[in-house]
């Protein structure tokens, strides 16, 4: 099975509340510096007129696992998500040269982070927290058998 | 073990649904809860609701000065020691001043403002000021001036054409945005009025771009065409519209061709668009609260705008501007305390048409000038409940002059910058915290229940406003008994008790409720002196000699206007030669609002919080770049920005966001700035220059 989680560019209109529900969803309020899984972008249209921000994650799409060559990005058997395994990761960074979104991160000790699809709160039955936080429904979660 | 409670955002003013998960009495996360028609979402602000309630710059106890005034040293005390002060202070400058050299203000939230008015009241002060006095209250007397009435809201279920006016919905109100997907998707038109190419024009069928500040220009331009086509509403203007003759005579110089040279909305557009609103009906008109009239023309400006509603029937008519489309249940207390009329309130010399369509608060814009001049009598005390000096222009001025009172407490969730000079600072209860009622507009009451206990010794507003008056001898019928007894009051017209709502937070249907009504007009007069709809202001026409006003809504170009005061001795060509840009300070960023979300780091940190967007013809004329550090100028100030160009951006003018501690953009505004009918200041269309840093 093979989760994604993709945002229309189109109906977003970047009010930024995914980017704050995902530092909410993986972190403690007293942490100042957590950051968010995903990205604002900054889009023109073709007359180049127009500037919008659009926030972006990792669409699950995989491209990262081929790259790491120390086991530590897998896609979960039972939610079919890419996660990462902080231990077993060794700091290359060949995974942030392949992913196509821009959207993997180190921590102080380089090691991956990356968005998990709020695993956590999948396993307990509730919607990732940017897909539920957007009133847009710009981003959606699809599941390939 | 987890427990999900309700309640409703108020964070910002969009009131959004939110479920609170809580575990040993602390919220652990929020989730969106079911708005109306299935909408479901919160904004970034919402979002990060755990570091708003659990910020560590929260005021957790009262705390009274101990070092220098200014100095920002305070030490704990006990609520009663609080309460002994404040009341041993106030009646003091009372027997030594009088009454009205106490200040009552209320910033943000507004739920307890009529207690804080009685409070007032009892005391004696005709000084009851609030925040509305740069925010929302000069549109709603360009609306009573006009209308007698307050503002009619567009009835978005029924409109075929919306036109928003200077408001980015997607930013300021995400939810809201999902109305207006949803509109289009029926069919509607969107009209959409704005200098910057926001998200919100980029969704509209037509997108009108004047420099901000001409928005009178614009409307009159539209007016002239609807006139002069024919398209207007012959019946219903005979009926119930006073000065349309000389407000046709004075619209028809404004041409599609003047118009596009004063405002730069290309005349097509203003044909189109007008032709649009008058005959794709009916048509509503979506106001905000502060753009438009955060201009030294401001008032006159909406009035313009307004009057389009008034020459095309589009007044209280299903789809159109209306009063009662959403029936509300009837409650006590918002608008229904008067304050004192005597003796003279602060504001009402310079600026009598506020007081003449009473609004209940005097007009503190010009605060710092009556506490430092002493006159038109002297200030020596200020009770506060939110006070945030950052709301006025020329900022540093009010903190000086809140220096110089003899007594100054203030109550607020965080210990804000406008605490410094304060004699008492006393912790507020979040929404979090306490229980309140809620009016919805749809008919329905909610009592939002605390979901978590106070932080520290945190209180509720209105049960600090009734023990300090107990504490000082005060009375007033309904304020005397527990917080309960005042919450029933409130609820008293509804038929609906306290002990009915709880446990219900979706809240309850008033039997009192009446159902939805239009055309108001038919049974009651206007209430403005003519008892029509006054396109010329009979209130404006008393003040024409004595205050330079007009009753037309007269067309007075900002760049043509500027106050003597404002230019410092330059000659005005001079002047904008050297301040070529217009600086637009405030316009909505979705992750801010006003000074209360820069405190939150994960939404400080989302983006560079000192952004200064501007136009990329703009930056490249002086060799700026995307991400440079600049310095933003004013004649009477300058701060420290980074630049974003982006094409979103109208040429000419720069944007920046308010209240930010690290770059105050109001320093760069003078305090006499200010739209004369109204007071406001000028904040989204001053002049400044922006220069790289070497």
């Amino acid at each position: 099975m093979k989760r994604r989680i993709n945002t229309d560019t189109e109906k977003c209109v970047g009010c930024l509340a995914c980017m704050t529900a995902c530092i909410a969803a993986h972190h403690d309020c007293s942490e100042e510096g957590a950051r968010s899984f995903r990205i604002i972008k900054k889009t023109k249209d073709q007359t180049g007129t127009f500037q919008k921000n659009v926030c972006l994650s990792c669409t699950h799409c995989g491209a990262c696992i081929s790259a790491c060559t120390t086991g530590a990005l897998y896609r979960d058997r039972e939610t079919g998500l890419v996660l990462s395994d902080k231990r077993l990761c060794v700091g290359c960074q060949r995974c942030s040269l392949v992913c196509p979104q821009a959207v993997i991160f180190y921590d102080e000790n380089g090691k991956i982070e990356k968005c998990d699809g709020c695993v956590n709160r999948i396993r307990e039955g509730r919607t990732p927290a940017c897909i539920q936080t957007c009133y847009l429904k710009a981003i959606t979660m699809t599941t390939d058998i | 073990m987890q427990e999900i409670k309700r309640t409703i955002c108020d964070i910002c003013a969009s009131r959004c649904p939110m479920d609170c998960y809580i575990e040993d009495g602390r919220i652990v996360s929020v989730e969106p809860g079911q708005k109306g028609s299935g909408a479901s979402g919160l904004c970034s602000k919402g979002a990060a609701a755990l570091q708003y309630v659990y910020n560590k710059e929260r005021l957790r106890y009262p705390m009274v000065r101990t070092g220098e005034k200014g100095s920002g040293r305070f030490e704990r005390i006990t609520w009663d020691e609080a309460y002994d002060l404040m009341a041993e202070k106030l009646l003091r400058i009372r027997e030594n001043h009088g009454p009205e050299s106490v200040v009552f203000y209320a910033g943000y939230p507004k739920w307890y403002r009529p207690a804080l008015l009685r409070f007032a009241n009892a005391f004696g002060s005709p000084n009851f000021c609030t925040e509305s006095s740069t925010c929302f209250q000069a549109f709603a007397l360009s609306w009573a001036l006009t209308f007698g009435g307050r503002p009619a809201m567009p009835d978005l279920k029924n409109c075929r054409t919306l036109m928003l006016w200077s408001r980015n919905l997607f930013h300021s109100d995400v939810g809201a945005g999902v109305m207006l997907r949803k509109l289009r998707e029926r069919g509607g038109k969107v009209i959409d009025v704005d200098p910057a190419n926001t998200v919100t024009a980029y969704e509209s069928d037509i997108h009108l771009d004047p420099l901000p500040g001409t928005d009178g220009a614009l409307a009159l331009g539209m007016a002239n065409v609807i006139l002069s086509e024919g398209l207007w509403d012959r019946e219903f203007v005979e009926k119930y519209v006073s000065g349309f003759g000389e407000f046709r005579a004075y619209a028809a110089s404004f041409t599609p061709e003047r118009v596009e040279q004063i405002t730069g909305v290309k005349k097509e557009l203003v044909v189109e668009a007008a032709r649009i609103y008058a005959l794709n009906k009916p048509s509503a008109i979506m106001f905000s609260a502060s753009p438009v009239v955060h201009n030294i023309n401001g008032l006159q400006n909406y009035r313009a705008v307004e009057a389009l509603i008034a020459i095309t029937g589009n007044y209280d008519v299903p789809g159109g501007n209306c009063l009662r489309a959403r029936a509300s249940a009837p409650l006590n207390e918002f608008g229904r305390v008067l304050r004192l009329t005597e003796p003279e309130a602060i504001g009402q010399r310079e600026f009598p048409a506020w007081f003449d369509c009473p609004c209940q608060e005097a007009q503190c814009t010009r605060l710092a000038q009556y506490i430092q001049s002493e006159e038109p009598y002297p200030i020596k005390g200020l009770f506060a409940m939110g006070m945030n000096h950052r709301m006025w222009p020329k900022p540093s001025h009010l903190e000086r002059a809140l220096g110089k009172l003899d007594f100054y407490v203030d109550s607020d969730l965080f210990i804000t910058d406008s605490m410094k000079t304060a004699d008492l600072i006393l912790p507020a209860q979040s929404f979090f915290e306490h229980d309140e009622i809620i009016d919805p507009m749809d008919g329905r009451v909610i009592l939002r229940e605390a979901v978590i206990p106070p932080e520290g010794e945190a209180e509720n507003d209105i049960v600090m406003i009734q023990r300090l008056m107990q504490r000082m001898g005060l009375s007033d019928p309904v304020l005397s008994g527990s917080y309960e007894d005042y919450m029933n009051q409130i609820l008293l017209p509804s038929g609906l008790q306290v002990s009915d709502l709880r446990g219900h937070p979706e809240g309850l249907y008033s039997e009192e409720t009446g159902s939805p009504e239009y055309r108001s007009f038919e049974k009651t007069p206007f209430n403005t002196p003519s008892g029509k709809i006054e396109l010329a202001s009979e209130v404006l026409k008393r003040y024409e000699k004595s205050h330079g006003y007009h009753a037309l809504p007269v067309y007075q170009d900002f760049r043509e206007h500027i106050p003597e005061a404002c230019l410092l001795g330059k000659e005005r060509e001079a002047f904008l030669a050297e301040y070529p840009l217009i600086l637009n300070a405030g316009s909505r960023r979705p992750q801010f609002f006003h000074s209360r979300t820069y405190r939150m780091a994960w939404l400080r940190n989302l983006e560079e919080a000192a952004l200064l967007e501007m136009h990329p013809s703009d930056a490249e004329a002086r060799e700026i770049h995307d991400g440079d550090p600049v310095q933003v100028v004013s004649s009477c100030g300058s701060i420290s920005a980074v630049a974003e160009l982006n094409p979103s951006c109208h040429p000419g003018v720069v944007r920046f966001y308010h209240g930010n501690p690290q770059a105050d953009v109001n320093e760069l505004i003078p305090e006499e700035y200010l739209d004369p009918v109204s007071g406001f200041p000028g904040f989204k269309s001053w002049f400044c220059e922006v220069k790289r840093y070497a």
